[in-house]
């Protein structure tokens, strides 16, 4: 089972995000922005990063290019999004092999989603970024 | 087949026909008239002149007859007599006899009227004395008369005089003035006609050209439908109402083109002749910059706004090159856009650049219209214009929605999140199941409270709001928004605390829009306070109003953003405020409801020291808007009060006449961060 660290500054989110994902069988780690994401990252590597976009202090963007830059971790990020302008947040990360996955989401879908991450082989290749898995959702 | 009828109007020029044809109408009428009045005046002399000499003629006829008749030597008195008949009888002004040595036997000269209203000069007369012989067997030799007599007598005498008639000088120099003079208005009149009309003569010279080739076509089909037997006809009548459709279209078309080609020479001429003229006047009065550009990457014409924005000197040369001109930084990057619409072949290709002056933060929009006769174009007009605010409005609604579709989103992801938690079965802890609910619930409320933002948002574009009116229990009022918004101060660990006195002033207002008025305070001052922070929410009541605090601990808001927090669209502008997710139309409308019930918001705060909203609310003001139901409003509100309104405290509970509630009222709306209440 793999360790996940949840970024989220909507605490009913977070709350969700974790039951489901201990229910699965994973450890979890809750952070409620950047800056806490950061300080346990630093500490306790994960197998996997999910992460918001809109957080007070430092956003979900910014994390994932620490995270990929100075953190130099190749684990696989799922980026929650609800915002306008994704495509333009897609074409950002595009290249650093992160999943944009839009709000509202079902949490069984994306529980589908992250146990095909975690299945893919280790360290995760970066992933493309597809228009399917934004407008619809699904997994691709 | 149906047959199109052509738009004769739109082919002789649309709307210009009554100034063209009235112009044409008359420049025809002056030349006729100068026609005639040559015409006439030609053949009226010519016939006088012919009357004259005949009636003179005649005249000298029976003048010489009846001189004849006079024995001039014995009857002088009868001759003098008989020569002034004469000279009245034939309009003779002077009439003499003379013998043949030139010697004047008699003569009589007639004061007369002339026939143009002045006495009779015969210096003004013209030469045409006459003198006839007249045949006479007797001498004059009366003593009386001023005749020498010595005089040798003659046989033979002559008779001579002056017509009393105007010469027909004057006629021959003042018509040919007046045929001059009708020939140079004449040809003036023309010239000018000819000026304004030459395009449109121009246009029907060709589109009758075009008439005719057309026409041909038809004729001969027409020929050949003669020609045709009986069932080849039809397909020939066809074919001639088709050939007739396409002759209506072309008409069409060439009658666009002409109008076309004529509104670009007006343009043109406008232009050229703007610096001077009227047109150059209006392009200064006008807040954008306007040019004309050509191919040759000349400026014809610069108005005086587009000087000011190039920064270029207002007595600049007409006509001058691009190249020469010496713009400001500004200038040089609106000049930008518009050599790029100059081709290397002098061609003008249409344009519209958004250029961004952030020195000053103004942005400009460039746009170059292209125009001329034919492709490709050979000249432009450049405008540009001052789009800053244009910008910024379209960037605040930008935002908004962006930031109304997140904000949609959020409680949006939970409900169907956490219902599908709930429906998954996956999950069978009862608290957990509860938990559920609640988030659904609440996520519900607030979904509801942003749709109501946006709802009223429209309101206010649409004109302004309509007001319910009612008896508001304000106490009950106050309770509920704490209730809806305990969950948020809870996660936000914000202490609230309520103080609304037992008796209140009976106030009468639309209390959904006071809840929306002062959920959207509450809901600022969570969203703004720090965590460990408090949220004050007090009323009160005086003689002339009502007044509703929420004050907090807050980030706080600088004087500068003091009445832009209430613009549309518009938050403060600190870095903290960026960070927290907000529409920018909840103090609006808070705003909006307050003035509509007759009162304002009233703000203190400065950055880092917390923030106080107070709304008052004049108790004599009566919104516009239908009154509701009062006494309904009042059993609603025991209705409400009668809610156990949850939360283990029980601090929301409120009842408007129970001192158990106001007790109530009067403590904090946490659950762990209870302290004293403090009253307005």
């Amino acid at each position: 089972m793999a360790r996940i660290l949840v970024v989220e500054d909507d605490a009913h989110i977070l709350r969700l995000l974790s039951l489901w994902l201990s229910r699965n069988g994973h450890t979890v780690l809750e952070a409620t922005n950047g800056v806490n994401a950061q300080e346990l990252l630093v500490t306790d590597p994960v197998d996997l990063l999910i992460t918001d976009i809109n957080m007070p202090g430092m956003n979900g963007i910014e994390l994932i290019r620490w995270f990929r830059g100075t953190f130099e971790s190749s684990a696989p990020v799922i980026m929650l999004s609800s915002r306008c302008d994704q495509d333009s947040i897609a074409t950002d990360m595009e290249g650093t092999g992160v999943r944009i996955y839009p709000k509202p989401f079902s949490p069984s879908r994306l529980m589908a989603v992250i146990e095909e991450l975690l299945t893919a082989k280790c360290p995760s290749p970066p992933l493309q970024y597809s228009t399917h898995d934004i407008n619809t959702g699904e997994t691709s | 087949m149906r047959i199109r009828l052509p738009n004769f109007k739109s082919l002789l020029g649309g709307d210009e026909i009554p100034r063209w044809i009235g112009l044409s109408l008359s420049a025809l009428l002056v030349m006729g008239m100068g026609l005639v009045a040559y015409v006439g005046v030609r053949e009226g002399k010519r016939n006088l002149e012919v009357e004259v000499a005949s009636a003179r003629s005649g005249t000298l006829k029976m003048l010489s007859s009846m001189l004849e008749s006079v024995s001039w030597d014995n009857e002088r008195e009868a001759a003098q007599s008989v020569l002034r008949s004469c000279a009245q009888a034939f309009s003779c002004s002077a009439l003499r006899v003379v013998d043949s040595a030139g010697l004047v036997e008699a003569s009589i000269f007639v004061e007369e009227i002339g026939t143009l209203g002045r006495p009779f000069d015969v210096a003004d007369s013209e030469e045409l004395t006459f003198r006839m012989p007249v045949a006479s067997s007797t001498n004059i030799a009366s003593p009386s008369v001023a005749v020498p007599e010595t005089a040798p007598t003659s046989p033979v005498r002559f008779v001579e005089g002056v017509w009393k008639s105007r010469s027909m000088t004057g006629i021959n120099h003042s018509s040919t003035a007046s045929i001059l003079s009708i020939f140079v208005v004449t040809g003036a009149s023309f010239l000018l006609v000819y000026r304004k009309m030459r395009r449109h003569f121009l246009n029907m010279a060709r589109i009758s050209s075009q008439l005719v080739s057309r026409g041909e076509v038809i004729s001969q089909d027409i020929q050949l439908l003669r020609l045709a037997d009986d069932q080849n006809s039809v397909a020939y009548q066809q074919d001639l109402v088709s050939q007739w459709n396409t002759l209506v279209d072309l008409v069409a078309d060439l009658s666009r083109d002409a109008r076309r080609n004529a509104a670009t020479e007006e343009l043109k001429v406008a232009l050229t002749k703007s610096n001077r003229g009227q047109l150059g006047d209006l392009l200064n009065v006008i807040p954008d910059g306007v040019m004309h550009v050509t191919g040759g990457s000349k400026l014809p014409y610069v108005n005086g706004m587009a000087k000011r924005l190039l920064g270029l000197p207002d007595d600049m040369e007409d006509k001058v090159a691009l190249s020469s001109l010496s713009p400001s930084d500004t200038g040089a990057k609106l000049l930008h856009p518009v050599m790029n619409s100059i081709g290397a072949d002098g061609s003008i290709r249409a344009l519209s650049e958004d250029v961004e002056i952030e020195r000053i933060g103004t942005t400009y929009r460039v746009k170059v219209l292209p125009f001329g006769k034919q492709l490709p174009y050979s000249s432009g007009v450049v405008v540009i214009s001052d789009i800053t605010q244009q910008v910024r409005a379209d960037r605040a609604v930008e935002e908004f929605v962006s930031q109304v579709t997140h904000e949609l989103r959020t409680p949006l992801t939970n409900i169907s999140a956490y219902a599908e938690t709930l429906s998954s079965g996956v999950f069978d802890d009862p608290q957990l199941i509860t938990e559920c609910y609640n988030v659904i619930t609440k996520e519900t409320r607030r979904l509801g409270r942003l749709i109501e933002d946006i709802l009223s948002v429209a309101q206010l574009d649409s004109g302004g709001m309509r007001y319910e009116i009612s008896r508001v229990d304000l106490r009950t009022l106050v309770s509920e928004s704490v209730r809806d918004y305990r969950g948020l101060a809870d996660e936000s660990q914000v202490d609230v605390q309520v103080s609304v006195p037992s008796k209140l002033p009976e106030y009468h207002g639309d209390r959904d829009k006071l809840s929306i008025v002062l959920n959207n305070l509450l809901g600022n001052a969570l969203k703004y306070t720090p965590k460990g922070g408090m949220v004050h929410v007090g009323c009160q009541g005086t003689e002339k109003e009502i007044l509703i605090s929420v004050k907090d601990t807050g980030i706080g808001i600088g004087p500068e953003d003091h009445d832009r927090i209430f613009e549309k669209f518009q938050r403060g502008s600190s870095a903290e405020i960026d960070e927290i997710q907000g529409t920018g139309i909840g103090l609006t409308t808070a705003r909006e409801i307050a003035r509509g019930h007759g009162g304002e918001i009233e703000v203190i705060s400065a950055p880092g020291e917390g923030s106080t909203f107070i709304v008052h609310l004049p108790l004599n003001h009566i919104p516009n808007g239908s009154i509701g139901h009062v006494a309904d409003e009042v059993q609603n509100a025991e209705a409400n009060v009668s809610l156990e309104t949850g939360g283990a405290s029980g601090m929301d509970k409120v009842a408007t006449e129970s001192p158990v509630a106001d007790e109530a009222l009067s403590t904090t709306a946490t659950k762990e961060n209870s302290t004293t209440p403090e009253t307005l």
